[in-house]
């Protein structure tokens, strides 16, 4: 029924090609998403600094009290380890977890290489090693770049994109005449109708059943014969009526 | 196709490739599971362009989207380097990709080492025209203390050397990023700590001489000075790289430049960052020791800056000068 306007648009900058030179666009990860996943980052990395120093504060004076060399050598390898995570945190969860830290967990995102590859250990330290820099001017050279990159990113090819696992159900079939706009539309209710007021939910619910009725009048009934009285159904909990009607179909179908 | 049947038809061709992924993300797979999960990934990236171009925006072309991202992010990576490999990689940088990177800036090189001897001749000539320059980067406790023919170096022997090395190495890697990543700001950054570290050494020189306390002044510096300088002008000169190819990136994308040139650069600064570190316990251990002698610490200063010229030089190799 309704085509999104975008369908056959050309591949765009953010577009990378797969195999068959078949387009898959990368979803860029913009300033939002990624100054959340920084503050989250350096908030734990600000932690985690405060705590290794409170153990060498309580520590050192201790080893200084039995032997002066060892409390001066304790005191070096503090200022060893306090500078090493500070360097090292994103460097050490970029690598671990893939491109990856705790903060962009949270946020969703994950870095890759420019072409949506697995990144290399030499692009994450390259990245990492301009950070400071980037803390004074990257968020004006992501507000610029329509890939979001700031100047690590610029250096060491890589991208930051959105990563988040595609819990929304798909519906199983659609009413006659319906297309992808519509689809969106009773997914994205049946996806978010735990958040909803109950109250707005069952009305938009009962709207998109009045929309069925009418484009296609018998394939609610056919497929929510389990419900009893259909028109009753509908009445009193019309989002039931659209969940069972529009439940996935069971693999390997045809 | 309709978007259930769709699902219906090739619902199990995308849960396959599900399964195969986990379990290649948890062990490599072998010849055979390889090739079935890149047949699959092939599968699911013309059905993910089936459901952009059909079925926008809907649950399926978001799951197929994030599926082929994720087959295409497992399938485009770098060989992960174990063992042997990886000892080979680290010879293979020393031997061959950083002294070939090295050559090919030496160029740059010459820029930045003019650009220190420029900072230093100015910083000379100021503070001998105007004792008062000094004062910027001496306190006047400091140059107080020249008057009495006592010198500020002489703290480094009060202080514990570990204390002492951990923190001079600390700066000298500070210094030398600072230098390089300065490239990015379009150069600005790594002239500025050029000729800051020149001026700096001029004005240091010019003072000492004043009251004749260069002598003093060399027998602290002989020792580690010539390596670390010359530490700060590869590190300079590579951020001078970057910034030229963000300035003039020739016909190469700006974004394509810089990231060719950041690269070089990074290798180079890899390369340095060993030697910072043996400089900072040379600083520390020897330069302030009154028990070697003034010839010997020049011959370590000598010995240090040749060793550090024919690791980055490396004479044996017969390579690409451009490669």
């Amino acid at each position: 029924m309704l085509e999104s306007s975008d369908a056959h648009r050309a591949p765009s900058e953010e577009a990378i090609l797969g195999l068959d030179n078949v387009a898959l666009e990368l979803p860029i990860a913009h300033i939002g998403s990624r100054i959340l996943a920084a503050f989250a980052d350096y908030l734990l990395l600000f932690v985690a600094l405060v705590v290794a120093l409170v153990i060498f504060l309580i520590a050192v004076p201790r080893l200084s009290f039995f032997n002066e060399d060892v409390g001066m050598w304790g005191f070096a390898l503090a200022v060893l380890v306090l500078v090493t995570l500070h360097w090292m945190y994103f460097i050490f969860f970029e690598i671990v977890m893939d491109g990856g830290s705790p903060g962009k967990r949270l946020a969703g995102i994950r870095v890759v290489s420019r072409d949506g590859g697995k990144v290399g250990g030499g692009a994450i330290v390259l990245r990492s090693l301009v950070r400071e820099i980037d803390i004074m001017v990257g968020v004006l050279f992501m507000v610029l770049d329509p890939l979001a990159r700031r100047v690590g990113d610029r250096l060491g090819g890589t991208l930051v994109i959105h990563d988040k696992p595609v819990e929304a159900v798909a519906l199983g079939t659609l009413p006659r005449g319906w297309g992808a706009r519509e689809a969106q539309v009773v997914e994205a209710l049946l996806d978010r109708r735990d958040e909803l007021d109950p109250w707005r939910g069952q009305r938009l619910a009962g709207r998109l059943v009045r929309l069925i009725e009418h484009c296609d009048p018998h394939f609610l009934a056919d497929r929510t014969t389990g419900l009893g009285s259909l028109a009753a159904e509908a009445a009193a909990d019309p989002m039931a009526v659209l969940a069972t009607a529009f439940r996935p179909p069971p693999a390997g179908e045809g | 196709m309709d978007y259930g049947r769709f699902q219906r038809l090739r619902g199990p061709i995308w849960e396959g490739l599900e399964a195969r992924l986990k379990a290649a993300e948890a062990a490599p797979p072998d010849h055979d599971a390889l090739e079935a999960l890149a047949l699959a990934y092939r599968q699911v990236l013309h059905d993910q362009a089936l459901a952009q171009s059909r079925f926008p925006g809907t649950a399926v072309a978001r799951r197929l989207k994030n599926l082929s991202l994720r087959a295409h992010r497992w399938l485009h990576q770098e060989n992960r380097l174990t063992g042997r490999g990886l000892v080979v990689r680290f010879l293979d940088f020393w031997v061959r990709t950083f002294p070939l990177t090295f050559r090919r800036y030496l160029p740059l090189f010459g820029v930045s080492l003019a650009l220190l001897l420029g900072g230093a001749l100015m910083g000379l000539l100021m503070t001998t025209v105007r004792m008062e320059v000094a004062y910027v980067f001496l306190a006047p406790e400091v140059v107080a203390a020249l008057k009495e023919q006592r010198i500020w170096t002489d703290t480094l022997r009060e202080m514990p050397s570990p204390v002492v090395g951990s923190m001079i190495a600390a700066n000298n890697i500070k210094v030398a990023l600072f230098g390089w990543v300065g490239g990015a700001l379009a150069g600005i950054g790594s002239t500025y700590v050029l000729l800051l570290n020149g001026f700096l050494l001029g004005s240091v020189i010019s003072i000492t001489m004043r009251f004749s306390m260069e002598h003093r002044l060399l027998d602290f510096i002989s020792a580690h000075g010539p390596l670390e300088l010359t530490l700060i002008v590869v590190a300079s000169g590579t951020g001078l790289a970057v910034g030229r190819a963000l300035i003039a990136a020739g016909d190469q994308p700006r974004g394509e430049a810089m990231q060719t040139a950041g690269w070089d650069a990074f290798l180079l600064f890899l390369g340095t960052v060993p030697w910072f570190l043996l400089l900072g316990l040379v600083e520390a251990f020897l330069s302030p020791s009154p028990d070697l002698g003034s010839s010997l610490k020049v011959a370590i200063g000598v010995a240090l800056l040749t060793a550090f010229l024919i690791v980055a030089w490396n004479p044996f190799l017969r390579g690409r000068l451009h490669g």
